[in-house]
């Protein structure tokens, strides 16, 4: 019993150094498969460049359209984005100069946009482009769109400002208004009643007025404080002052110039005087907000909590790793049973009294050892050589490798039974590496498939690997353990697979 | 026909043959590659096993080691049917494949120990590889990868691999294809020197001369098995009887012909080599001949020699096949 034993080990034990000899006597193969990899990667990450390419941009407008002299400013705000290529007054000539790749965008302004926004109408800039490429055309709409937002922008800053000059106007009325309030209080206190029924009447047009400047913009900042602030919002200051001066001011137009009394009078212009007061004071501090901080009053402000700074080559890193790993195990595993059969070893082995399942473990060890030399290797020099983070723990790096190896090893050894050829079992595994380029999420995210299509990318190894190596390299956490069970259930799938194909093929014929 | 000194094999029986088959037959689709072969191979011999190619000798041998499973007929190998063969039998086999199979990238050494490995011996058999390197003249190139050595030390690297692991019955499929005389003859003496071993082995061959070094032939022609027998009986049975070369001093008249054809032990007289030398066919050479002299000198001619003629294989060949196709 322990001889058989010893004699399975021992049977195993033949691939294992068989496969190792062969691979060792091709140093070039070697550097090949550790160097081209890394090479690759570092003149990605050297060569990637993460800013946008600037927008040569033409403008197309007449000679007398109201654009023209603030377009310069206009478009300062995305100046590292737009190459401001000049104004023309042809479209045609524009749109050939297009065609020609002179220019990336032909911006055509609209003839009378001033007429149409008074029309109730929007003014449509006509951005033409020339591109073919799907994501170059989206950056191309996603920059037309930042730059109509900065227009619009722009235009409302204007206005903005605008109106705070024209709040200066009202400022005046309301300082003038609480004056009048003050000389009425006084006539009053001092019974001299005449001249008092004359500052209450310009008192109730200053109040109107006021009411009539004010009472919009009021509206509109109690409308925005309603909506950003949670629970029981107190009415704007400015709301309020004006509605109770409304109110003052309507009693006190009840005034009559015989009456014995006129205390009463005297307070509800002291209070009239004091709402003024408060009112000017509010409008002081509208004044003061920046008209670029009214049209826009939010912005953003990103920061990362992942523990590392990451730049754009690291993020690849992960993936790049997983669908080399599975690539190559995929590739040894496809080529190593076909060539057998092709060079006729395999009639030696159903000779011999190696068996299926003997000859299996063998190869799967053989090539699971030499893959984790590889890795180690790539890895070392991946982190070292390109500096990327492992923000991880190195026993789930290794545990996800191991059984991503394991997986593509079965995935390949399948191939391998079903290929009749070498070329075949090389154009079986070029297959899985095109379609895990494109699906295992290596450059595109899996978010962006539609979800039938998804089934693709989790039937490929290098999806779950990737997936849970971005999570350990990137992020420090593991993630999704269930990845790593469905990752080795397939692994074992693939296994039993390719033992029971093996299997058949060493069986009498 | 009297031939007492010629010993026909009898079928060994099924349990002390090494290899037994009874209408063993496989097609493959609506070809028939090896039909109703029946014939069993004592231990301690070397059974040649000749045929021209396509005549499915390596169909038979791979029906013996149980590559293949027959479409009919029976088969026993040491004892068992090739189908239940245990690792324990597969170990005591040993199997040489027609192309050389083996790993040009590794070493004579390396491959020859990643064969060992695979028939499970021990961790410790240095000795048992050199032996085996040595046996085929290869020990001194065994640091050599295999891709950098001539075919014939390919075909003996693929021997020693087939002789490691010490296996008691040996099947060789065409072991001598393409290589040059001199190494062909070394092969043959390494084979009596197995039989000697007291090993069986079971050797394909084209080429018919290779029957000589054989203890058993089968000949074989389009799947069929058309005699098995000792050399000796095939070349008797092929020509029916054995052939002599009379030769006069003076042309033969024609005379002397139809009274050398109208002798009793005189079968056949298939061929005048010239005027003065004629090929007969005897019952039996070593009887007849001193009659043939007594005959001459009753007739008055001049002998100038008479012997036994031992035609080469080759002829033995076509004449059986030519007798099984009718010709």
């Amino acid at each position: 019993m322990v001889g058989r034993i010893w004699r399975f080990f021992i049977r195993i034990s033949a691939f294992l150094r068989k496969e190792v000899f062969e691979v060792w006597r091709q140093p070039r193969l070697i550097l090949t498969l550790i160097l081209g990899p890394f090479l690759i990667l570092l003149l990605f990450g050297i060569g990637y460049r993460v800013k946008a390419e600037p927008v040569r941009s033409l403008f197309v407008m007449q000679e007398d359209n109201p654009f023209r002299e603030y377009l310069e400013e206009y478009t300062s705000g995305i100046n590292p984005l737009l190459d401001f290529a000049g104004v023309s007054d042809s479209e045609v000539e524009a749109k050939a100069r297009l065609r020609r790749r002179e220019l990336d965008l032909v911006i055509v302004l609209p003839e009378d946009p001033l007429a149409r926004i008074e029309n109730s109408e929007q003014a449509v800039f006509q951005i033409f482009h020339n591109e073919i490429d799907p994501f170059q055309v989206d950056y191309i709409e996603a920059f037309a769109r930042i730059y109509i937002d900065e227009v619009n922008r722009h235009l409302l800053a204007d206005i903005a400002e605008e109106g705070q000059e024209q709040s200066g106007d009202a400022r005046e009325i309301v300082s003038t208004t609480r004056d009048t309030a003050g000389r009425m209080r006084q006539a009053l206190e001092s019974g001299e009643i005449d001249e008092a029924m004359r500052y209450r009447d310009q008192l109730v047009r200053g109040a109107g007025l006021a009411a009539t400047l004010l009472g919009s913009t009021a509206d509109l900042l109690e409308g925005v404080e309603q909506r950003f602030e949670a629970g029981d919002v107190e009415a704007d200051p400015v709301v309020t002052s004006l509605n109770q001066i409304q109110e003052e001011v309507a009693a006190l137009s009840q005034m009559e110039a015989d009456q014995d009394d006129y205390s009463e009078e005297a307070a509800r212009a002291a209070r009239i005087e004091e709402q003024f007061a408060s009112l000017e004071e509010a409008m002081g501090d509208f004044e003061a907000i920046a008209p670029s901080v009214i049209v826009s009053p939010f912005r953003g402000e990103v920061q990362d909590i992942a523990q590392a700074p990451l730049r754009l080559s690291d993020f690849y890193v992960p993936s790049a790793i997983a669908l080399l790993t599975q690539h190559l195990a995929i590739t040894f595993a496809a080529l190593s049973i076909v060539r057998e059969r092709r060079g006729g070893t395999i009639e030696l082995f159903r000779v011999s009294p190696v068996s299926a399942i003997e000859t299996m473990l063998g190869k799967y060890l053989s090539y699971f050892v030499f893959e984790t030399i590889l890795l180690a290797i790539l890895t070392a020099l991946v982190l070292w050589g390109l500096r990327v983070p492992m923000v991880g723990q190195w026993a789930n790096y290794a545990l996800i490798t191991g059984v991503l190896i394991f997986t593509s090893l079965g995935l390949g050894f399948v191939i391998s039974l079903v290929a009749e050829t070498t070329s075949q079992a090389v154009q079986y595994s070029m297959i899985v590496l095109l379609a895990s380029i494109f699906f295992s999420g290596f450059f595109l995210s899996l978010q962006l498939l539609r979800p039938a299509v998804r089934i693709v990318s989790w039937l490929l190894p290098a999806t779950y690997a990737t997936q849970m190596l971005q999570n350990v390299m990137l992020r420090g956490t593991f993630g999704d353990v269930e990845l790593l069970y469905v990752l080795a259930l397939m692994g074992a799938a693939f296994f039993i697979l390719a033992w029971l194909l093996l299997r058949r093929k060493m069986a009498r014929r | 026909m009297n031939s007492p000194e010629i010993e026909h094999i009898k079928p060994a029986g099924r349990t002390d043959a090494i290899i037994w088959t009874e209408g063993l037959t496989r097609s493959f689709d609506e070809e028939v590659a090896v039909e109703d072969v029946t014939m069993s191979v004592p231990r301690g011999s070397i059974f040649g096993f000749i045929g021209p190619s396509g005549s499915g000798k390596t169909t038979t041998i791979r029906l013996l080691t149980g590559v293949y499973r027959p479409t009919a007929g029976e088969i026993e190998v040491l004892g068992r049917d090739p189908a239940r063969f245990t690792q324990a039998t597969r170990a005591m086999i040993g199997y040489m494949p027609q192309l050389f199979v083996l790993y040009p990238e590794l070493t004579v050494w390396e491959n020859l120990n990643f064969v060992s490995s695979l028939y499970g011996m021990k961790l410790r058999r240095k000795q048992r590889l050199h032996e085996v390197l040595s046996f085929v003249e290869l020990d001194e190139h065994r640091h050599k990868l295999v891709r950098d050595v001539s075919g014939g030390m390919q075909r003996r690297l693929s021997l020693a691999a087939t002789l490691v692991h010490r296996p008691e019955l040996i099947f060789l499929d065409e072991p001598t294809a393409g290589i040059d005389p001199v190494l062909r003859r070394k092969f043959w003496d390494h084979f009596g020197e197995l039989k000697e071993a007291g090993r069986t082995l079971f050797i394909t061959t084209q080429y018919v001369s290779e029957a000589i070094y054989c203890d058993f032939v089968g000949v074989l022609s389009k799947g069929r098995l058309l005699v098995v027998d000792t050399p000796k009986a095939l070349r008797y049975q092929a020509f029916g009887g054995d052939i002599v070369d009379f030769q006069a001093e003076q042309p033969l008249s024609f005379q002397h012909l139809h009274a050398l054809r109208e002798l009793s032990f005189v079968q056949a007289l298939p061929r005048r080599v010239s005027e003065a030398h004629v090929r007969l066919i005897v019952g039996e050479a070593a009887t007849d001949i001193p009659e043939l002299l007594e005959w001459a000198q009753a007739q008055e001619i001049a002998v100038a020699s008479v012997e036994e003629y031992m035609p080469p294989f080759d002829d033995v060949f076509v004449e059986l096949v030519e007798e099984d196709n009718g010709g």
